[in-house]
């Protein structure tokens, strides 16, 4: 068996998870208290504009105004959350801290919550999670979601130098095929270009640039149509290129994850990158 | 006025208004009908003071209550589960729910205080679908909330669950 390491990605969550906590681990020394009062244009504008509800910065707790989800009693909160898909209340209570103290209950998940959103057909895909996060709340210019591999990986070159050391070259199939390129061709091309190659298309390929774009989300995504570029071209320079490259190309080395998402994966047509199977198989099998 | 059903009651609202409204209706509120049992016919005569809820949230309120005066008593506790399982709001309510953000929080806080329950159910199953599907930075830029995590105290959470390699 490849190495494993099971607490970073299994394709779904169990429908009740051993560890109810396995959603959200509160980091020990977090300090919740909530930052004084907003300072900000919009804060206080809205403050005053209340009728009948005096200026944030007359009460005597350091809160927003009193209608904004953030300043809402924590019980009203509870209830909000008790809507919510347990991702949904990860997104929460990752907004700010008076909701995350407010909602951080609720991320204890018990075993009637899993049973509740299993039932309901939720798509309990952590990818669903991790895209969010990688969008809309990672630091982009330190780390990218990749999409074939539902990881968000940092853009860090000694990171992968080093993974890429351990990666087979990758051989030429149908998968291989689909990227555009002939068998002769492939197999004159060097490891180092084959890498190139796959860079290229996962990169630029119209086909992946669709389903890529499908699991943005919507912030995102209008972010990319503004800019006019997509996630893999950020900082697309021959260092940071070569990163990327070898994100694709050494993450199916790291885990059978990747193939146990591909084979649960495999009934989503188009979700995943052909290429990436192809190599995924040839490294992990 | 002959039928107890048709009695009106006076509301005071927080700036000061009067606003008449039938008994039945602002018995929909679990805080004035207690109020009402407790201190009798003579409560009548005087407007209820209701300091917590201005003039233009506590009309909405009634509005609700006077289209929904005849719905069946909120199901108890008990029921908690299944009332939970679906945030699917009738299609009056979705248009009575849509008004600005702060009018919504006003009507969920003016529920929470008046304890009426479905009207509060209303409110919430509103907040959770506006959050439902977004990332954080999307939920921040929804409800304009202020980042107040540090970048160090992101990365602390980050590294505590687990959510990107390194």
């Amino acid at each position: 068996m490849p190495r494993q390491k099971p607490q970073l990605i299994p394709t779904s969550w169990a429908s009740v998870p051993h560890d109810r906590l396995s959603l959200f681990r509160l980091p020990p020394k977090l300090d919740l208290t909530p930052a004084a009062i907003p300072t900000e244009h919009g804060e206080t504008a809205d403050a005053e504009k209340t009728a009948g509800t005096p200026p944030s910065i007359l009460l005597e707790q350091p809160r927003p105004p009193t209608a904004s989800i953030a300043a809402l009693p924590p019980e009203i909160v509870l209830e909000i959350a008790s809507y919510l898909h347990p991702v949904d209340r990860i997104c929460l209570a990752l907004t700010c801290k008076s909701l995350l103290s407010s909602t951080l209950q609720t991320l204890r998940c018990t075993p009637t919550d899993w049973v509740f959103f299993h039932d309901l057909g939720y798509s309990c895909h952590m990818p669903m999670l991790y895209e969010r996060l990688a969008h809309g709340w990672i630091p982009q210019d330190r780390f990218r979601y990749c999409p074939q591999c539902y990881k968000i990986l940092p853009r860090c070159p000694e990171y992968f130098k080093q993974r890429l050391r351990r990666t087979k070259k990758p051989k030429y199939d149908g998968r291989v095929a689909c990227t555009g390129v002939t068998e002769k061709r492939w197999n004159s091309m060097s490891k180092k270009k084959r890498y190139a190659h796959l860079l290229h298309y996962w990169c630029h390929s119209e086909g992946q640039k669709d389903n890529t774009i499908d699991s943005f989300c919507l912030y995102c995504r209008e972010k990319m149509v503004r800019e006019g570029r997509r996630d893999c071209e950020f900082e697309l320079d021959s260092e940071r290129g070569t990163c990327s490259a070898a994100a694709e190309a050494v993450v199916p080395q790291d885990s059978r994850y990747l193939l146990s998402a591909l084979l649960a994966a495999a009934g989503v047509a188009g979700l995943l990158d052909a290429v990436l199977l192809r190599v995924g198989r040839q490294v992990c099998v | 006025m002959s039928s107890e059903n048709s009695k009106k009651l006076m509301l005071q609202s927080s700036d000061g208004e009067d606003i008449t409204v039938d008994r039945d209706v602002a018995e929909k509120s679990v805080l004035i009908k207690n109020m009402v049992g407790d201190l009798g016919e003579d409560a009548m005569e005087e407007a209820i003071p209701i300091p917590n809820v201005n003039a233009a949230v506590l009309k909405k309120v009634i509005e609700w209550c006077t289209h929904h005066k005849n719905d069946p008593p909120a199901s108890n506790e008990d029921d908690s589960d299944s009332r939970k399982k679906t945030t699917d709001i009738e299609e009056w309510d979705q248009k009575f729910m849509q008004v600005d953000q702060e009018m919504l929080f006003e009507i969920i806080l003016a529920a929470n205080y008046l304890d009426i329950k479905a009207l509060l159910d209303v409110g919430c199953k509103t907040v959770a679908n506006m959050i439902k599907g977004k990332s954080p930075e999307e939920i921040r830029k929804t409800f304009n909330i202020q980042n107040d995590f540090t970048p160090e105290e992101e990365d602390q959470i980050r590294r505590e669950n687990e959510w990107a390699e390194e």
